[in-house]
């Protein structure tokens, strides 16, 4: 019992989505894909959705733009962006702060020849600062993920109008 | 992904590995009923109900003033954590507290 305690957060979730994707789903298409650690990821692709009432197809799953940082190398990023994109990942993540930029310049790099297609978020965090920190960060951000635009920007109190 | 009204959900993924369970669950995904998603709510009740994984939610400890009015969350200036938290930015070279209560 103490030890189940001693789990973080983290482990705490993985445990909670193989536990949703395996025991409780008897029967179902998903107790076939009893997750594991192998290499083995069956062809196919997540599924899309319409993100609200934009009319926009965003993956059902979208891929995290902090732990892109702590991802070991730029290839490990790289690599990981590539086999998502593969398998039909096409929300991806980000934030001005992570990783002091890391993050997003690893995003960047890894989605290029496939930005069209990809939707791309990043998040400004400026609290209450001026609007000029805001447009400052937007642009950094621009500059590392190596485009003109991005597809949603969240915006923490930045007082941008 | 089973909550309705996500559209998207955004997970952390640091290595192939992780990329690897995530896409597992991820394709051909058959959103969990009611009964599985209450089961599941019974199951992390003893881990999630006291908030001791996440404590950064819980407890100012880990704030600030500044943060907690640029979020818009109360500064209860009567409350011990809170007078802790003012005390702490004071003599810092920290702009606040510049608001006055």
């Amino acid at each position: 019992m103490a030890s189940k305690f001693e789990w973080n957060r983290r482990s705490f979730i993985k445990g909670a989505a193989v536990l949703s994707a395996a025991p409780l789903v008897a029967g179902g298409s998903m107790a076939q894909q009893k997750p594991d650690s192998s290499q083995q990821v069956p062809a196919g692709e997540v599924p899309k959705k319409t993100l609200g009432r934009t009319g926009v197809q965003v993956s059902a799953m979208g891929l995290g733009g902090y732990h892109l940082g702590s991802a070991e190398t730029d290839q490990a990023a790289m690599e990981i962006v590539a086999k998502a994109f593969d398998h039909g990942v096409r929300f991806f993540d980000n934030a001005w702060e992570y990783h002091d930029g890391l993050s997003e310049e690893r995003l960047g790099k890894a989605l290029r020849g496939k930005r069209d297609q990809a939707f791309v978020m990043t998040k400004v965090c400026t609290h209450g600062r001026d609007n000029k920190v805001a447009m400052r960060m937007l642009e950094e951000s621009l500059r590392r993920l190596q485009t003109d635009h991005l597809d949603l920007l969240a915006n923490s109190r930045s007082g941008l109008r | 992904m089973s909550v309705p009204g996500v559209t998207t959900t955004i997970t952390g993924i640091d290595s192939l590995e992780v990329l690897h369970q995530n896409l597992q669950i991820a394709q051909n995904f058959t959103p969990m009923t009611e009964a599985e998603m209450n089961a599941l709510r019974e199951r992390c009740k003893p881990a999630a109900a006291d908030g001791r994984y996440e404590l950064y939610k819980l407890s100012l400890k880990f704030d600030n003033p500044e943060a907690r009015l640029a979020h818009g969350f109360p500064l209860d200036t009567q409350q011990s954590e809170v007078q802790d938290m003012l005390g702490a930015t004071e003599n810092t070279g920290h702009p606040f507290p510049e608001k006055k209560f």
